[in-house]
């Protein structure tokens, strides 16, 4: 491949990148939570891998086996949300709200989970960073 | 009552005024000493034909304002439609620079007019999000 088009695929790439970020962005907006009409996100089995969903409203989501590596979800609300089988691996969760979320066989390997609340999780199973022991 | 005024207001109104000539002129012509009587007769019927002239104007510039607010309601939802239509063209178009355009008119869209838009809005963009699944290059 040329240098120029390594550089257009790149390009291409990160505006694909970009559109697909705004996108689950709209998903995920707390403003947009308000509404009586929003139905639950149902990204089972997704790959969702290096996105930013920092402070997003992911509340009962379903996510059981979505794969959200390297994902930034810092200050995200992910109360009673079903994660079980999710692939969390250095994923950033500071200050993220995992109340009552189910993390069943979840990896949180060399995931950041400063600050967050994990009151109530599920964690049966799950592989938790470093440090961190369930119960 | 109203409609019959906007209607016929104008025809009203002149019919009152030559009607105040008439009876002005015969005033004149049947009193000695006319001036007195004839100023009381035109105060009255000035205000008789100022009363329903300026209900007439009233009426007319409602009504003139309201379609004014329609035509400008209907020219934002034509402008919107386009900008939804357009929005999902650039959606599933070829370029990614204008697919991302495409995403970011339709968000705004949703957030402008929520009632109107959020719902076809997520519809639009879950589909479109599954077709576009992408990581971003590592480095």
């Amino acid at each position: 491949m040329t240098t120029a088009e390594s550089s257009t695929e790149r390009r291409r790439r990160l505006y694909e990148h970009a559109t697909r970020q705004a996108i689950l962005e709209f998903f995920v907006d707390p403003v947009r939570a308000q509404r009586p009409t929003r139905k639950a996100l149902d990204w089972r089995g997704d790959r969702l891998r290096g996105f930013d969903l920092s402070n997003g409203h992911l509340v009962a989501a379903l996510l059981s086996d979505i794969d959200l590596a390297g994902t930034r979800l810092d200050g995200a609300d992910l109360t009673d949300a079903d994660l079980a089988r999710a692939n969390l691996a250095g994923t950033s969760l500071r200050n993220a709200k995992l109340v009552r979320a189910n993390l069943a066989d979840a990896d949180l390997t060399g995931a950041d989970l400063d600050g967050a609340d994990l009151s109530g999780a599920i964690l049966d199973g799950a592989r938790l960073p470093d440090g961190i022991a369930a119960g | 009552m109203l409609e019959f005024l906007d209607r016929h207001g104008l025809t009203i109104i002149t019919a009152a005024a030559a009607a105040a000539l008439i009876a002005i002129a015969i005033l004149a012509v049947a009193i000695d000493d006319p001036a007195p009587a004839i100023l009381d007769y035109v105060q009255a019927v000035a205000i008789i034909v100022a009363f329903p002239l300026l209900l007439w104007r009233s009426i007319i510039a409602s009504r003139q304002a309201e379609a004014a607010r329609r035509q400008a309601r209907t020219a934002s939802e034509a402008e919107r439609e386009t900008r939804f239509v357009r929005g999902v063209e650039m959606l599933a178009g070829n370029s990614p620079a204008i697919r991302h355009a495409g995403t970011q008119m339709l968000r705004r869209l949703s957030r402008e007019q929520p009632a109107l838009y959020d719902d076809v809005v997520s519809e639009v963009l879950d589909l479109a999000g599954d077709s576009s699944a992408v990581e971003p290059e590592d480095g």
